[in-house]
């Protein structure tokens, strides 16, 4: 039955994905300038020229032509309106304009669907392959610091719906308040100089993953040795965290704590702890569900701020230089792979809540 | 006793993450900002690609950061330079040592060969090929196979380097079919198109445009003295010293390659950077912020370890009035807005004192083409209100008025520049303010890098901040000041020039001597200071640090400023 419906949800999911990730790629070129035109069109900012403006223009469209960027963007395009070219009003109704496949739109479609992200304007490389680099250290960090961060939220939020902590559960609520409130370029630029620093604690390497001395090493031996450089990076995506989570978590729980199955539970003399592990927290934890699957999201964009200032390579690292250097291919295909894994998350959250809550698969039935 | 135990297991965790890794002192380890995206010789397409290539591969001639000069690396010495008619004979001759990594001589051929992969349709080299274009053949010297003549269509004052300041490429290595050898030089100049369906054209294409090409160490193996090691993406790039390399026979002091190792660390944030470098784990930052770079003067602690240093650049900050607007056709008008221009401010307020002020468009620190007889423009609303007068504005309450074509119109200026640019922008709000005392009312536009190159270029804009590079080699002005680049697209934007400007323009390009060129260039940068149309304001200064176990460090103004290669270890 669970399967079932994953398949069904999947089903529905694909045309939702290919009308995203389509708009996407409409949607980047529309972005003023293309990629190589930086360098050579507007290299005039000097007295030194590498070459006549004639020259750089003609190097300019060999390099359109090699990467396809000449050709149209969809099927049809729609030309400027003219009031001048003629002297009725037929220039009113717009003049739709067929290019047939000869488009950008239809090879990067029929790419695709062969399963092929493209090749990058910039390095020339496949660009899955310079998604699967990258994200072999952005994965790590969205892992850790997600389990970390619902595990900190969860004793967060179960220390402070006791009823003998009132100091504690103001104390949390004020600290969450003052961490929700930091940026998180201003949270990781704290903590670098707070806890990577000769001036105050030098405890963290500054930057980086590892500084090349690893090569050699093996497995275990790499883990322990590459450990200190992530532990910065997934503290501060855990500390960006947690005041939301918890705050959810805790709003959850104390709504558990006044139904009638708790009073019933606490009139048969249970332990507070054990009603609240046993019995509120399972009932709490159906609304994180959907918590947890919009997190993704918004780690993604974190890491794009963990990785610059970290100085860790990442996919946030190379959508930022992707979209500098107007490196299409890579921006569509980090977005495909991003609005995938969002969706997936979607339906196995849908998944998640008919296994947590029968009534719901019911009410579906 | 289980709490003692998790104290002390978080004890020595704690502190088995404080030691910072160890390093070796005859490497060096350097800040990359960004990581190159390829280093393809032939098609790079940033800084960071040219300093790592330079230390794989080498240029007939290159700038040495000892002096700034233009010096012979693979060539022997200088070309020897003839003007015939329409062409320009550029002779040179390779050093006898000069080796490829397996030990065979680096000869014409391989100038031809790199010539053909720059030039050839099909193949991945935008970048560079607008570079060479002037380059139509090379003719080998029959007695001498390090010898051989460039020629050149006409002639310009770049023509020097840029016929040397390309990367010669090791056929053996990257043509071992000999597939490019049959292709004369001359047939990639004229008509490329029988070419594309060249078979053995094609075959070199493919092999050549793929990605190990841009990042694979046993593919990428020059000349020059150094060897890439690893290239980890996002991380780091690790060169490695070659065994006895032949650069260290020749006795040539800007032929180096000193560390044993190299390692370029690509840090994106100024701030990881900093701290990198106050951790000891960098030996060499540049770019640094001028508020960041004072305190660093003041960390004594610092100071036992590094040398700070301000090399002039040439990088300058300059302003550009659209002289083609009716509001700004006239000369007086132009100055009086020079004169709202708080230089002494800006480099105050932006560049924390780290700039000189110049009068022109020529480096100060070129003291042979500097016209030091001049006067730059500054802050005198006095004399700006007087000039706006004669031309003919006059002052009411709520601004500036004038006719133009029967039409009253009020002075307003729109100020663009490059939206997240610091520098400029303060720039902007310090000249708004000034000329907010003559109640003229300014607006600021901050506009998308390539949006704002687009407008430049089609004339849309009233006033621009921007910055401007060169070097001390070359003055080709025509670009930017020639009135045959006025036309719309053109790259003069303010419409600067008459037939007057234009030959002196020309007579800079065509001097033969030093002095010569100097009376043009000075006369140059009076007329551009008289014209107000196209402003210099002031050359930056680098400000970079660099550990001071090192010497022979060749700290320039000229990018990367300072030499890697040479680096020796203080005795």
């Amino acid at each position: 039955m669970v399967l079932h419906q994953l398949f069904k949800r999947l089903l529905y999911a694909i045309p939702t994905l290919w009308i995203m990730v389509s708009l996407i790629f409409l949607l980047s070129r529309v972005l003023p300038g293309a990629f190589g035109e930086q360098q050579l069109l507007m290299a005039d900012e000097s007295f030194y020229g590498k070459g006549s403006a004639q020259q750089r223009t003609a190097a300019y469209e060999q390099l359109l032509n090699r990467t396809n960027q000449q050709l149209p963007l969809f099927y049809i395009s729609i030309a400027p309106i003219l009031p001048s070219a003629t002297a009725d009003y037929s220039y009113l109704l717009p003049d739709f304009e067929w290019h047939g496949s000869q488009n950008q739109y239809h090879l990067w479609a029929s790419q695709l669907l062969k399963g092929s992200l493209g090749v990058s304007f910039a390095s020339n490389r496949a660009v899955a392959d310079s998604i699967l680099e990258a994200a072999g250290n952005t994965i790590w960090i969205l892992l850790a610091s997600m389990v970390a961060a619902i595990a900190l939220a969860l004793v967060l939020s179960i220390s402070m719906v006791q009823h003998n902590r009132t100091h504690w559960r103001r104390f949390i609520l004020s600290f969450l308040i003052v961490l929700d409130s930091l940026p998180l370029f201003v949270l990781s630029l704290l903590l670098l100089l707070l806890l990577a620093n000769p001036d105050a604690l030098q405890i963290f390497p500054a930057f980086g993953l590892s500084y090349g001395e690893s090569a050699g090493l093996t497995g275990f031996q790499k883990i322990a040795y590459d450990l200190p450089y992530f532990i910065l990076p997934i503290l501060t995506l855990v500390l960006a965290e947690i005041p939301y989570l918890t705050n959810q978590l805790y709003n959850a729980l104390n709504t558990s704590l006044q139904s009638d199955y708790i009073r019933t539970a606490r009139a048969k003399g249970l332990s507070e702890r054990t009603i609240i592990l046993k019995h509120a927290l399972r009932n709490a934890l159906l609304p994180v569900i959907t918590v947890l699957s919009d997190l993704l999201p918004v780690l993604v964009a974190g890491t794009i701020i963990i990785e610059t200032i970290f100085a860790i390579p990442g996919v946030g690292r190379l959508l930022v230089s992707s979209v500098l250097a107007r490196d299409f291919p890579v921006i569509v295909g980090i977005v495909v792979v991003i609005a995938l894994v969002k969706m997936l998350s979607h339906i196995l959250a849908d998944v998640l809540y008919t296994i947590a809550d029968p009534r719901i698969k019911h009410k579906a039935a | 006793m289980r709490n003692r135990y998790l104290f002390l297991i978080s004890f020595f965790l704690f502190f088995s993450f404080c030691s910072q890794p160890h390093r070796q002192p005859d490497e060096v380890r350097v800040r990359l900002e960004t990581e190159p995206q390829t280093l393809n010789p032939v098609n790079y397409t940033d800084q960071a690609a040219n300093q790592i290539l330079n230390l794989l591969f080498q240029s007939l001639l290159s700038a040495d950061l000892a002096d700034d000069q233009l010096k012979p690396v693979l060539a022997k010495e200088l070309p020897l330079i003839e003007q015939k008619d329409t062409v320009t004979l550029i002779t040179y001759e390779i050093r006898e040592e000069a080796k490829w990594a397996d030990g065979s001589p680096v000869t014409a051929t391989d100038v031809a060969f790199t010539l053909k992969v720059l030039k050839a349709p099909l193949l991945q080299n935008e970048q560079i090929k607008p570079q060479v274009a002037f380059i139509h053949d090379l003719k080998p010297d029959p007695k001498n196979k390090r010898r051989f003549t460039l020629i050149c269509e006409e002639f310009t004052p770049e023509m020097e380097l840029l016929s040397g300041d390309f990367f010669i490429l090791p056929a053996y290595l990257f043509d071992p079919e000999n597939l490019l050898q049959p292709i004369p030089l001359a047939a990639f100049t004229n008509s490329l198109s029988k070419l594309q369906n060249n078979n053995n054209l094609k075959a070199f294409a493919a092999r050549f445009n793929i990605p190990e090409y841009s990042n694979n160490g046993a593919v990428l193996q020059g000349s020059a003295g150094y060897t890439l090691e690893k290239w980890v993406p996002g991380q780091y790039i690790t060169l490695n010293q070659k065994q006895n390399w032949w650069g260290n026979n020749t006795g040539a002091t800007n032929l180096t390659a000193n560390p044993e190792r190299i390692i370029l660390q690509v840090i994106p944030d100024n701030n990881t950077a900093l701290l990198a470098l106050k951790n000891r784990q960098l030996d060499v930052l540049e770019d640094i912020p001028a508020t960041e770079f004072n305190q660093l003067k003041t960390n004594k602690d610092f100071i036992e370890d590094y040398n700070l240093y301000t090399p002039q650049a040439y990088s300058a900050v300059y302003t550009g009035i659209n002289s083609r607007l009716p509001k700004f056709k006239d000369k007086a008008t132009r100055q009086a807005i020079a004169y709202l221009m708080d230089v002494a401010n800006f480099i105050k307020v932006t560049q924390l004192d780290y700039a000189t002020p110049t009068v022109g468009i020529v480096p100060p620190n070129l003291k042979k083409y500097y016209n030091n007889k001049l006067q730059p423009y500054t802050l005198n609303p006095t004399k700006a209100t007087n000039l706006l007068k004669s031309s003919g504005w006059v002052q009411r309450n709520d601004g500036w008025y004038r006719k133009e074509n029967g039409k009253e119109q009020k002075l307003t200026i729109t100020v663009s520049y490059k939206a997240g640019d610091n520098v400029i922008e303060s720039t902007a709000l310090i000249f708004q303010q000034s000329a907010a005392k003559l109640n003229i009312p300014v607006q600021l536009q901050a506009e998308e890098g390539s949006m704002f190159t687009k407008n430049m270029r089609n004339q849309a804009f009233e006033l621009f901040f921007r910055t401007l590079n060169g070097n001390p080699f070359a003055f080709n002005f025509s670009p930017l000041l020639h009135t045959s680049y006025a036309e719309m697209g053109g790259t003069n934007y303010t419409g600067f020039g008459n037939t007057d400007t234009d030959a002196l323009l020309n007579n800079i390009n065509k001097a033969t001597t030093t002095d010569e060129k100097a009376i043009h260039l000075k006369e140059l940068q009076r007329v551009m200071l008289d014209e107000a149309t196209f402003l210099v304001l002031y050359y930056q200064k680098e400000r970079l640090a660099i550990h001071n176990r090192f010497d022979n460090v060749k700290v320039s103004g000229l990018s990367p400023n300072y030499d890697v290669s040479a680096f020796t270890l203080s005795k």
